[in-house]
């Protein structure tokens, strides 16, 4: 069902819908390497499909924008939901380690740990951090830069750059202590401990 | 809706991206993310979306929608209407900002020309040249000899805590290129420091100072 859409003003709504869905169908298909065309063609559709009816529905509430934002994420979560038995979990913890290690810049002798031994590290090394620091460095870890974590704050840039330059500076220090320390063996266990 | 025991709900994801959730709650949300990979797909993917949108908002808000225009006109109107605590937080924040910068000014004035050394039983070492205030812009860095040390990690910072030179140097002094130098402005503040590092990359020697050019 595609909606009537006559007026000018509609048909620059129109444009707008489809360049939201474009990218949100983009985003998706980055998200899931491996999808085959029937997939694919599945997800465009259900994206195209739900965000121009919501939008149809929606266009006389208010806070329109506010409404079709939620459309838009709800759209994806569930595109995503519907695919994530499918991923591998080993694949997705490999992917998470290999962005904690490439974001932190880590320099020897930091990388001579095994990737998956120095993520445990890090996590473990995150939870010794002050709150406000911990929450804007794990944003970083997780791949937002200043102006996303800001965003997602609800802070000034300046104030996130200072907690994320000083949690970076003392989280490097608290992995090189961890490293040279061997009687932290179990770094599971001290996780646990540590979230107690 | 909760996928598993203990992940947050779509709704919740949702919400937190549309700072819908008390800051406790977006933190709590941020903690266990970061410790699950499956919500952290869920995670990456709306935060590209956001930022799409980001892109795509001005253009919505301004030319499609006149019930938005109205939205964001009574917000206007509502912003101009500031009651008294906003006022007296205003004056308060501005008058903590004033005594810190005088504090930040009569210290900096009492160590000018004298490197601050962090003793952590390292070996401490000086940084030579430039340092205090400056007519023009350096372009070499010089510090003494430290024994055992092989390698210098080199990094300069604005006053903002912009990283401007973040590099590593095999001797007792650094160069600056010409595009470094073009990013030293004048009537800024620029403190810069060096870390003395030993062959199995183990700190044994930190020393920073400032300058500043007229």
């Amino acid at each position: 069902m595609v909606p009537r859409m006559d007026r000018p003003k509609d048909l620059q709504i129109k444009e707008n819908i489809d360049s939201i869905a474009l990218s949100v169908r983009n985003i998706l298909f980055a998200s899931f390497s491996g999808l085959i065309p029937q997939e694919r063609e599945d997800i465009e559709q259900n994206v195209k499909l739900k965000i121009w009816q919501a939008s149809e529905n929606g266009k006389n509430i208010d806070n329109f924008r506010s409404y079709l934002w939620k459309v838009v994420y709800t759209t994806a979560l569930d595109e995503i939901g519907k695919r994530m038995n499918c991923i591998s979990l080993d694949d997705l913890q490999a992917k998470a380690d290999s962005l904690l290690i490439s974001q932190l810049e880590l320099k020897n002798p930091e990388i001579v740990v095994e990737a998956r031994e120095m993520s445990k590290i890090i996590q473990a090394a995150v939870l010794r951090l002050s709150r406000r620091r911990k929450v804007v460095v794990e944003l970083y870890l997780m791949g937002m830069d200043l102006a996303e974590i800001s965003k997602f704050k609800n802070m000034r840039e300046n104030q996130a750059r200072h907690l994320l330059y000083r949690g970076l500076y003392d989280l490097r220090a608290i992995i090189r202590k961890f490293i040279r320390n061997p009687k932290i063996a179990n770094l599971t266990n001290l996780a646990k401990a540590e979230k107690k | 809706m909760r996928m598993k025991s203990g992940c947050p709900s779509d709704e919740t994801l949702t919400k937190a991206f549309q700072n819908d959730l008390s800051k406790r709650k977006k933190d709590n949300l941020v903690d266990h993310i970061f410790n699950c990979p499956r919500c952290r797909i869920k995670f990456e993917a709306l935060t590209k979306i956001q930022a799409e949108l980001k892109l795509i908002e001005n253009n919505i808000i301004e030319k499609n929608s006149p019930s938005i225009n109205q939205l964001v006109t009574s917000e206007k109107t509502r912003s101009r209407k500031i009651p008294y605590f906003r006022y007296s937080y205003i004056v308060s924040t501005a008058l903590l900002f004033v005594l810190a910068v005088g504090i930040g000014y009569l210290l900096l004035h009492q160590k000018e020309n004298r490197p601050v050394l962090r003793d952590n039983g390292s070996a401490a070492f000086e940084l030579i040249e430039p340092k205090g205030k400056l007519t023009s812009i350096p372009s070499k860095f010089t510090w003494t000899r430290i024994p055992g040390a092989d390698s210098f990690c080199f990094k300069m910072i604005d006053e903002d805590l912009n990283t401007i030179i973040n590099r590593t140097a095999y001797s007792n002094q650094y160069i600056l290129t010409n595009v470094e130098r073009g990013r030293i402005k004048r009537k800024k503040i620029y403190l810069w420091s060096v870390a003395g590092m030993n062959d199995s990359g183990e700190r044994i020697g930190f020393a920073q100072t400032y300058f500043e050019i007229r």
